[in-house]
């Protein structure tokens, strides 16, 4: 009996460690790959720059496009402490592209598929270009090595050479013939370019442009950066078909997934309303940048007050101006802004009706601006948006408009600026006029015109279909804009008016509110003008805990005419910021809190000059707005 | 006449359970004894022994103490109980042999554990704290739940109940925590079958992630499936010591449940019933003084209460009590047995239907059970068990926008019981103009919370004895269920506003889990004089499958009718879910013993896991135990203090592997436009190794004074290496948010009590009985990367910025949160421009939820067939979070708002954050602020305020008298039909004795199925344990 036994418990063990490794080898996912084509990597990634669009809501009131009481910590300089708020260009850029970009490119190198992988490195480069101008210093060395948990930080200048590097990298593999089957992974997959290899090519010469464009306040940019920026700036994105904007799909409630909504239309509803334009946008746009009183910063009142402002007019408006002769009204504004007039869209082929529609701008924090209560982004109303009676919103802000990131506008604006930086006003004023062009025509072309209404806004009885969009009609558009650019504020400006404030500002309605990152890039440049001596502003030299000396209007050297920060102590911005700043107002975004601040503190600690832990890091001046060095402490 | 009628009735009952009965095989020379053991107070004894001496045969005594054995007619019968003498009845041809017991010290270290396997092993030579729990005393509770019947009775045995909704969830850790993020559980053993103890998860399980709060649904916990009436016997393994044979999952320890498996003698058909009703109890109290608005003015648009006083004569509703009722509970028994002493066999079916205290809520569940074992030859025996459970569960939505929570919204001028409008939508409050408050009776009658289980769980048994002191063991186990988890929200349960109105929802989740295992042990045993010695061997297989198909979708058709059909087909989603885990393993084990004095048993194990990378797969972890029986010195013989006392210590080691699918992530579809892959949360991990567990403990076991006192004392110590975390948050510049990963130790250390006795044991049978278990733990976390400031579990954060944070240098039960913001010596920093103080950016720790002590006591009072029984447990020095005043706070809702409110201005201590705050004269704030100015919410300070600390409470959870029957008068009366009956009269969690101020000291703001802490100690809108009152009687034909 013994013996049988001892056999079968000997041949069982024998048995089963023979087939041990088989038996447990049953640890892989059926329900979803781990490893796919490279390919399938690429919609995700270009979808997740939606991320821009969650950011603007700190972006927008960090460079006053616009007021915010959702993210008012932002609009007061300050920052939403212990949140992720701010966060989410580092989510994308770590995350969500993060190893998938890494995965790609790899991939892709591997199987000789160049065009994916210059596609890859573009990406990556521009993600971490964004991650530069906002966040100014972040790990990028370390990254991504396995088994690393604590990653050090880089300063920005290493961050922006390794986005030029990289974008170099992209220029290579897209200049390579490349002669893979794609199948439908870029025809559909590439959600900018559908596989359009020359405009992804542009685009990656206008990363290297962007990034150098940020340089214009360094005392070596005009012989280190100028040209190299003015080269690739020849062969970057030159028209507004070759723009990088990412489409979406639309649908509203109808839509599969709710994200194949634009993150701003009025189905997800992110601008609700806690979100307007700036009184600031709203004054550069319609030509009402009023007069100060140097000595109290109050406004002074006008003679005859106007149906939108009760206050004199800066004779030196920058943009365009309330004079009803044909091209001195800038029709983007009608495209742009909300108004609570028109909104029977009785009116949207009526040219003067439109000159005289009246805009509201926000106060800093809430809706209600100097002059009147600025409507919702969607509309027309004060009323939080529905989509009932916004539709599916209008412009930039509804469903299926795509996410706007870079255009041919923006690279013309940094030429003109580069060119008025080397002295070379001639080709600074063709390239601004060029910029202001293309400009009208991007801003043109996402115009979806309402349907008239029969009795009440948003009431629809004959004809049905959706209510709300713009609310000027195409071809009315395109003739103001015709009038405008052949008005004195483009074609008309003369190279001897020509200032820097008109490269700048021209730039900066461009951007809004899609491109803020970028406007508050320039604006922390020229240090939002700030009346400082030496070269940069600090404590004492620039501000107090109290207040910021700003330089007025009427200075020259002054680049955004009618921009003042909350304690500038000018009438209607009036404001103080958070104690921990100490007065200075905020120059980065702090970095993604539940990654970095939770996990990555120790390498945080260890920034310079201001510690990343600091309570006023948020206002640690980066590398790009020093015009040397960046100090060691200060 | 009528005992006529029942015998005839007795006859086709015996005859139905004929028919389960297999051949029973009768010995002509043989005599069928069959009799009754019972203990000194005439009390049956359940489960003794009864054996032919000089043999293996035998049987136990049943329920009722009652057996029969088939024997030689010139054979001894032997006796034996656990705390009891052995006693030797030569039968002399006598049919009936009726005994009675006597405890004993002398043999109590004799009794045997049921442990390992079904492998017994004398008492006196283990080395690790083991407690056994009555059956009878778990079947007594008259819990649904066995789990929730042993809270009180176990020394280092916490038992937290999600909540007192039917079929909660219940978290049970036994003497510390063992991992920082995973599970905690014990495992549960039947009959040697690992069984499932999953709950569903509520963030992966469904079709799409977090489709339900996972505080606001609570999917009732799978070891509550068991039927406590079919338990015959359970040991509780603290430690890690039970590791060495069931395996890693054993490392929280493991209770060991054996199953009625069947009486010899006489077929018996037994019935027992309980009813109980449940009253609500401890919902929080809504003032009734301040109407809703702010500002002091009344506002019916604002649902916090700061307007002005209710107009006098306006009539208000308790909205609370429409949502509560009147719980009730009804459970009834069956069971048939019988056999010989070669084979028995029983059959059992139960059957729980419960009503909870919230309306619509309710508890269903069928038990049927099949056992039995066969001694087939000399050398071979079997036994097995089959049972068939079904469960069903409807439950209301708990916690923050749980059912609770929105009836302390709804405006108190308003009928909130009038749920419904005529054209079935959803009633909006009267005088609120806004569309948000969702109405929590339409939510209970229109939405659809339920789960269904069907379950088998099956074991066989074989025993071969191949010679005399060989032995080999073969076991195999199935627990095989599929669920039905739905939540189902209906169209009009929502804001009209909003752009899902209209649509409803609709979760569907059908988990199928298969859980196998095969163990075969084979060993030798012998004894040389005073040497004894044996070994043993075994292999081990396991295998947890687990395949989840879940669908979502919405926009229903039509209005009131809940399917799948029924959605959109666009908002249709799927996920399916499939995970195996397979685990091979050796194990061996040596005990020597000296002069039944010194033990030292040795064991190690060796597994194989199919869830860690190929080169880590394998772990091996070895224990040893000793214990020494100091009774046996002859000095100690002298006296007659102690009769007994054993010294026994144990280290052991054991290995954890990780989930399945821990290593490489999947890559997910974007749900996005466009489509494709990308990667999800986690991180790969191609260097996961095992997590290791030391566990070292002493203790003590004494019997004193004649045996009228017990006590058992440990000491343990553990190290917890290498910890496994699953969702280790990381920096985002790793690539990924989380990942499963080896990181941080921590240790833990306690003591852990049971003592009880007789304080009175008088000659007329009088005998009053208490006893205490009491236990410590702290632990301290060692060691975690040194990137991380904190580690938690981000769905335990649902109280202000409270969470289940830990870091290195404390217990791994604390709470983190964000105070207040202090100068450098502490002094709190006031907001120069607010007056109110300031709150820390930084998360911090704010207590710990481990109580200094936690305790039960057990007490009984038995003269003759009387039985007054009860228990209460309880605790000192606990921290809980108080999340639901805190709420009620910033909603006005409650009293202690009003006391607030109306206290007149305030000027909270602190010093004004001005820059002077941390030099030598900094500036003492003096700003009063009014708290009725503050608007439509309330100041509610900082997390630190809702914290409360040295909560002491104590919960008279179990009161029950009882009266036998005496035997000879029933039998008489009914004419042998009835054997035996007893009446039962009960009253369940009666009262709380606390300082706490919110609803439950004991409650979990999530549910079982969080790993790690979990949301223990975090009290917010939880249902309260309702207060029960039941009756019942038991009888035996």
């Amino acid at each position: 009996m013994k013996k049988i036994i001892s056999i079968i418990l000997l041949t069982a063990a024998v048995l089963s460690f023979t087939s041990c490794e088989k038996y447990l080898d049953v640890n892989t996912n059926v329900d979803a790959p781990d490893a796919i084509e490279a390919g399938l990597y690429l919609p995700g990634i270009l979808s997740a720059y939606q991320g821009f669009y969650w950011d603007i809501r700190a972006l927008g009131p960090l460079s006053q496009m616009m007021g915010s009481s959702s993210y008012s910590n932002f609009a007061v300089n300050y920052y939403s402490s212990g949140s992720d708020a701010g966060g989410e260009l580092w989510r994308m850029t770590y995350w969500l592209q993060g190893m998938n970009v890494e995965n790609m490119i790899n991939q892709a190198i591997e199987n000789e598929m160049w065009t994916l992988a210059g596609i890859g490195y573009a990406c990556k480069a521009f993600s971490w270009d964004c991650i530069a101008k906002y966040h100014a210093d972040a790990p990028v060395l370390q990254v991504f090595e396995p088994g690393r948990l604590a990653h050090d930080y880089d300063y920005q200048y290493t961050i922006m050479e390794k986005v030029r590097e990289w974008a170099e990298t992209a220029i290579e593999y897209l200049e390579k013939e490349d002669n893979s089957d794609y199948g439908t992974y870029l025809s559909k997959g590439d959600l900018v370019y559908h596989g359009d290899k020359s405009k992804w090519l542009k685009f990656a010469h206008s990363v290297i442009v962007t990034d150098l464009a940020c340089l214009t306040n360094k005392k070596d940019f005009n012989e280190k950066y100028a040209q190299e920026l003015l080269k690739h700036a020849a062969l970057a994105i030159d028209n507004n078909a070759s723009n990088f904007t990412v489409e979406r799909g639309g649908g509203g409630a109808d839509a599969q997934f709710s994200a194949y909504n634009n993150f701003w239309g009025t189905y997800r509803g992110n601008l609700t309303n806690g979100y307007w334009q700036s009184d600031f946008i709203v004054e550069i746009m319609t030509g009402t940048v009023p007069v100060y009183d140097e000595a109290t910063g109050d406004k002074v009142k006008a003679e005859v007050p106007s149906a939108w402002t009760k206050w004199e007019l800066n004779p030196k408006q920058i943009i365009c101006d309330t004079s009803k002769e044909t091209g001195h009204y800038d029709p983007r504004a009608a495209a742009k802004l909300s108004t609570t007039d028109g909104q029977y869209y009785n009116k949207m082929d009526d040219k003067e009706a439109i000159k005289d529609w009246v805009y509201f701008g926000s106060g800093f924090t809430g809706a209600a601006g100097p002059n009147g209560t600025a409507p919702n982004l969607y509309g027309f109303r004060a009323a939080s948006p529905s989509a009932s009676v916004e539709g599916s919103g209008r412009w930039l802000f509804r469903d299926d408009a795509p996410y706007i990131i870079l255009t041919a506008a923006e690279i013309q604006f940094e030429v003109a600026e580069t060119y008025w930086k080397l002295g070379q006003k001639g080709q600074a004023l063709a390239a601004l006029k060029k910029g202001v062009a293309l400009d009208m025509e991007f801003t043109g072309s996402y115009l979806n015109p309402g349907k008239p209404a029969e009795t009440s806004p948003g009431v629809f009885a004959v004809g049905g279909g959706l209510p709300g969009g713009s609310l000027i009609a195409k071809a009315t558009y395109n003739e103001l804009a015709d009038e405008y650019l052949n008005g004195p504020y483009v074609n008309g400006l003369k190279e001897s008016d020509l200032t820097l404030s008109h490269i700048m500002m021209q730039k900066y309605v461009a951007l809004w509110p899609w491109g803020a990152l970028e406007a508050w890039t320039d604006l922390r440049k020229y240090h939002y003008d700030i009346k400082y001596t030496g070269e940069y502003p600090k404590k004492g030299n620039g501000w107090t805990v109290s207040s910021i000396d700003q330089k007025w209007d009427t200075d020259p050297t002054k680049v955004y005419k009618g921009f003042y920060l909350a304690p500038a102590q000018v009438e209607s911005r009036r404001g103080s910021y958070n104690t921990k700043n100490e007065g200075s107002p905020c120059y980065r975004v702090r970095p993604r809190y539940n990654s970095e601040y939770m996990w990555n503190l120790n390498s945080l600690k260890a920034l310079k000059p201001i510690s990343g832990d600091a309570d006023n890091y948020q206002c640690s001046i980066p590398w790009f707005a020093y015009p040397g060095e960046m100090p060691e402490s200060l | 006449m009528f005992v006529q009628k029942l015998s005839n009735l007795k006859r086709f009952v015996l005859a139905a359970g004929a028919v389960l009965l297999m051949a029973v095989s009768a010995y002509a020379q043989n005599v069928t004894v069959k009799g009754t053991v019972t203990d000194t107070n005439g009390d049956p004894v359940i489960g003794a022994g009864v054996l032919v001496k000089g043999t293996n045969t035998g049987v136990s005594t049943d329920a009722d103490g009652q057996y029969t054995i088939t024997v030689p007619r010139n054979a001894t019968l032997r006796f034996t109980g656990l705390n009891y003498k052995e006693q030797e009845v030569p039968v002399n041809g006598r049919a009936v042999i009726n005994v009675m017991m006597q405890e004993s010290a002398l043999t109590l270290d004799q009794a045997v554990v049921t442990a390992e396997f079904g492998m017994k092993r004398v008492a006196r030579s283990v080395g690790s704290a083991i407690q056994n729990v009555k059956a009878s005393e778990i079947a007594e509770s008259g819990r649904e739940s066995f789990v929730n019947a042993l809270q009180g009775r176990v020394a280092g045995m916490t038992i937290t109940s999600t909540g007192g909704a039917p079929g909660s969830s219940t978290s049970v850790i036994l003497r510390s925590a063992t991992s920082i993020s995973g599970n905690n559980q014990p495992l549960y053993v039947v009959d040697g079958v690992p069984i499932n103890n999953n709950t569903l998860s509520t963030q992966s399980d469904f079709a799409i992630d977090d489709a339900v709060n996972s505080y606001g649904m609570d999917f009732s916990s799978r070891g509550n499936d068991i039927n406590p009436e079919d338990i015959e016997s359970m040991t509780i393994l603290k430690g890690a010591a039970a590791a060495a044979l069931y395996g890693s999952d054993a490392s929280n320890g493991a209770i060991i449940i054996t199953t009625k498996k069947g009486s010899a003698g006489r077929g018996k058909v037994s019935y027992s019933n309980s009813f109980r009703w449940d009253m609500p109890y401890g919902i929080p109290e809504i003032q009734t003084k301040y109407a809703n608005g702010r500002f002091g003015a009344t506002n019916y648009y604002y649902t916090s209460r700061y307007g002005g006083l209710y107009p006098e004569g306006m009539k208000l509703y308790d909205n609370m009590s429409a949502l509560l009722q009147t719980g009730f509970a009804q459970n009834h028994n069956f069971s048939v047995e019988g056999g010989t002493d070669k084979v028995t066999v029983r059959g059992a079916a139960s059957i729980i239907d419960q009503k909870g205290v919230i309306k619509t809520t309710d508890y269903q569940r069928l038990n049927f059970t099949l056992s039995g074992r066969a001694e087939v030859t000399k050398w071979l025996s079997f036994d097995g068990s089959m049972q068939y459970m079904k469960t069903g569960n409807t439950k209301a939505e708990k916690g923050l926008y749980g059912v609770l929570y929105r009836a302390s919204r709804w405006p108190l001028n308003d009928d909130m019981s009038n749920y419904i409008n005529e054209d079935g939508t959803m009633s909006r409050p009267a005088l609120y103009t806004d569309t948000d408050l969702l109405n929590p009776m339409y939510a209970l009658y229109k939405n659809y919370n339920h789960d269904d289980i069907n379950r088998m769980v099956a074991s066989f048994n074989a025993n071969i004895t191949p010679t005399k002191h060989t032995f080999i063991r073969a076991t195999y186990g199935m627990d095989f269920s599929v669920g039905e988890y739905k939540v189902y929200v209906h169209p009009y349960y929502g804001n009209p506003a909003s752009s899902s109105y209209g649509k409803g929802s609709l979760n569907f989740s059908k988990p199928t889990y298969r859980d196998q295992s095969i163990d075969v042990l084979a060993g030798y045993n012998n004894q040389w004089g005073k040497f004894s010695f044996s070994i043993q061997a075994g292999y081990h297989q396991k295998e947890n499958s687990q395949k989840i198909l879940a669908v979502y979708g919405s926009n229903f058709q039509v209005i009131d009718f809940y399917s799948i059909s029924n959605c959109d087909p666009a908002s249709i989603q799927t996920r399916t879910k499939t995970t195996m885990r397979r685990i091979q393993a050796i194990s061996a084990q040596a005990e020597f013993g000296f002069n039944n004095m010194v033990f030292v048993t040795l064991r190690a194990r060796n597994d194989w896991s199919s869830t860690l990378p190929k080169g880590n797969n394998h772990y091996f972890y070895p224990a040893v135990e000793a214990s020494f029986v100091a009774s046996e010195l002859p000095f100690m013989q002298r006296q007659d203090v102690i009769s007994y006392l054993k010294i026994r210590g144990a280290v052991a080691q054991v290995g954890k592997d990780a989930t399945p699918l821990s290593i490489y992530p999947a890559l997910e579809a974007t749900d996005d436009y466009g489509g494709g892959f990308r990667y999800g949360y986690y991180g790969p991990n191609p260097d996961l190794k095992p997590e290791m567990t030391t566990s070292e403990e002493v203790g003590f076991e004494a019997r004193l004074f004649n045996d009228r006192v017990n006590a058992d004392f440990t000491y343990f110590w553990t190290k917890c290496e290498n910890q496994y975390i699953t969702a280790f948050r990381l920096s985002y510049a790793t690539g990924f948010v989380l990942n499963n990963m080896n990181v941080g130790t921590f240790t833990t250390k306690g003591w852990e009590l049971h003592i009880d006795g007789d304080i009175l044991r008088l000659s007329n049978g009088l005998r009053w009985n208490l006893g205490l278990n009491m236990d410590h733990s702290t632990s301290l976390v060692t060691e975690l990367p040194e990137n991380v400031s904190e580690y938690y579990n981000a769905y335990t954060w649902v109280s202000g910025n409270l969470r289940n944070g830990i870091s290195v240098g404390n217990p791994i039960t604390t709470m983190t949160g964000r105070g207040y913001e202090r100068n450098e010596k502490g002094q709190v920093l006031i907001s120069p421009t607010t007056g109110l103080p300031l709150v820390s950016e930084k998360w911090t720790i704010m207590g710990d939820r481990e109580p200094k002590l936690k305790f039960g006591l057990t007490t009984s009072l038995s003269w003759k067939g009387f039985r007054l029984s009860a228990v209460a447990s309880g605790r000192l020095g606990a921290t809980v979070v108080n999340g639901t005043m805190r709420d009620m706070m910033g909603t006005g809702s409650s009293w202690q708002s009003v006391e607030v409110r109306e206290k007149g201005p305030v000027v909270f201590e602190g010093i004004l954050k001005d820059g002077k705050e941390n030099s030598d004269n900094p500036t003492v704030n003096t700003i009063a602020v009014d708290y009725s100015h503050y608007g439509a919410y309330t100041y509610t300070g900082t997390d630190e305020d809702w914290l409360e600390k040295g909560v002491n409470y104590l919960r008279l959870s179990e009161v029950r008298l009882s009266y036998t029957v005496p035997q000879k008068w029933i039998k008489t009366k009914t004419g042998n039909f009835i054997s035996a009956a007893s009446v039962w009269v009960k009253g369940t969690d009666l009262a709380t004795w606390t300082n706490y101020s919110g609803i439950d000291v004991v409650c979990n703001s999530n549910s079982a199925s969080l790993g790690g802490s979990g949301g223990v100690g975090i009290d917010l809108w939880g249902f309260p344990n309702p207060r029960g009152v039941a009756f019942g009687f038991n009888l035996t034909f």
